[in-house]
């Protein structure tokens, strides 16, 4: 591009238009954290659910604790990205910044149900923040899918609310799919065309 | 016909980069470059005059020993784009 001074009206529009279209187009990797958190939630709740319904084991719950392996890969991650970071967009901002808030809210809750013994309630909640968290972050990143996706939860969570413990680990497992799992997938899809 | 627009802005160069910083919260002068297809050469002598008007923040740092330079729009950088659009929206709905 030339320091050109002597261009038209419609060329400096021109000008704007594409560089702000250029600068859209900048995707965020945001489909390997949907797909990393969706798949071991769901393997965890799947696990849980099957060693609870058909087996003796004494502490199901133990598989609760692959959710360390996604703290250490999305950490790791996190560095990375941000060593190759080249621009901060605002959209990028406030997702790591939600980021960061829910996964406060995701490491706070487990201390409060265990403090007070509540287990048997925690999986609504769960379910409950996947529905606002995708629906929040489906508007911001201007991904309906997502959004609507994310709103599906809702009807899963208003049932989880009157089955037995162990079914609400398979409802968790099928609002973890639906909100995190495909959108993952969809996300993933739309950053390899963008990226080529 | 072009008395009213900003002459630091009106610039192909200068307005590309003006573009990109007023979408974004900072930028390395690597993805400015990547962006506006410029040589290294000119887009620092854009982006020294767009700091001397006081339109740009440049950072000068370095990340894993490498020396980095961010830019960053300022208020007056962002008023006086608003004011080039503005004028430019004036002058495009003008009859020829």
């Amino acid at each position: 591009m030339e320091d050109n001074q002597k261009f038209s009206a419609e060329q400096s529009l021109q000008v704007i238009q594409s560089m702000i279209q250029k600068v859209k187009e900048e995707v965020a990797n945001n489909s390997f954290y949907f797909l990393l958190w969706g798949w071991l939630v769901f393997i965890a709740a799947v696990l849980n659910f099957v060693l609870i319904k058909f087996t003796e084991f004494s502490h199901p719950y133990l598989v609760w604790n692959l959710m360390w392996v996604g703290v250490v890969m999305s950490i790791i991650k996190g560095i990375n990205e941000s060593k190759k970071e080249k621009v901060k967009t605002y959209i990028g901002e406030t997702m790591r910044y939600f980021g960061i808030s829910t996964a406060i809210i995701y490491c706070g809750l487990p201390f409060i149900f265990g403090s007070y013994n509540l287990w048997q309630y925690s999986f609504p909640f769960y379910i409950l923040i996947y529905t606002a968290a995708c629906f929040f972050m489906g508007s911001i990143m201007q991904f309906p899918i997502l959004k609507w996706l994310g709103l599906l939860c809702l009807p899963i969570m208003i049932i989880s609310v009157f089955i037995g413990f162990e079914w609400q680990l398979l409802l968790m497992a099928l609002a973890i799919l639906i909100a995190y799992i495909i959108p993952g997938y969809i996300l993933s899809a739309r950053e390899k065309t963008k990226n080529k | 016909m072009f008395k009213d627009l900003d002459p630091i802005l009106h610039s192909q160069l200068r307005l590309a980069v003006m573009s990109v910083l007023i979408s974004v919260k900072d930028a390395e002068f690597t993805f400015l470059k990547e962006k506006t297809n410029a040589t290294a050469g000119n887009l620092s002598v854009q982006i020294q005059k767009l700091k001397e008007a006081g339109y740009i923040d440049v950072i000068k740092q370095f990340k894993d020993n490498y020396p980095q330079t961010i830019c960053k729009i300022t208020a007056t950088g962002i008023g006086a784009f608003e004011e080039y659009v503005k004028n430019l929206q004036v002058y495009l709905t003008q009859p020829k």
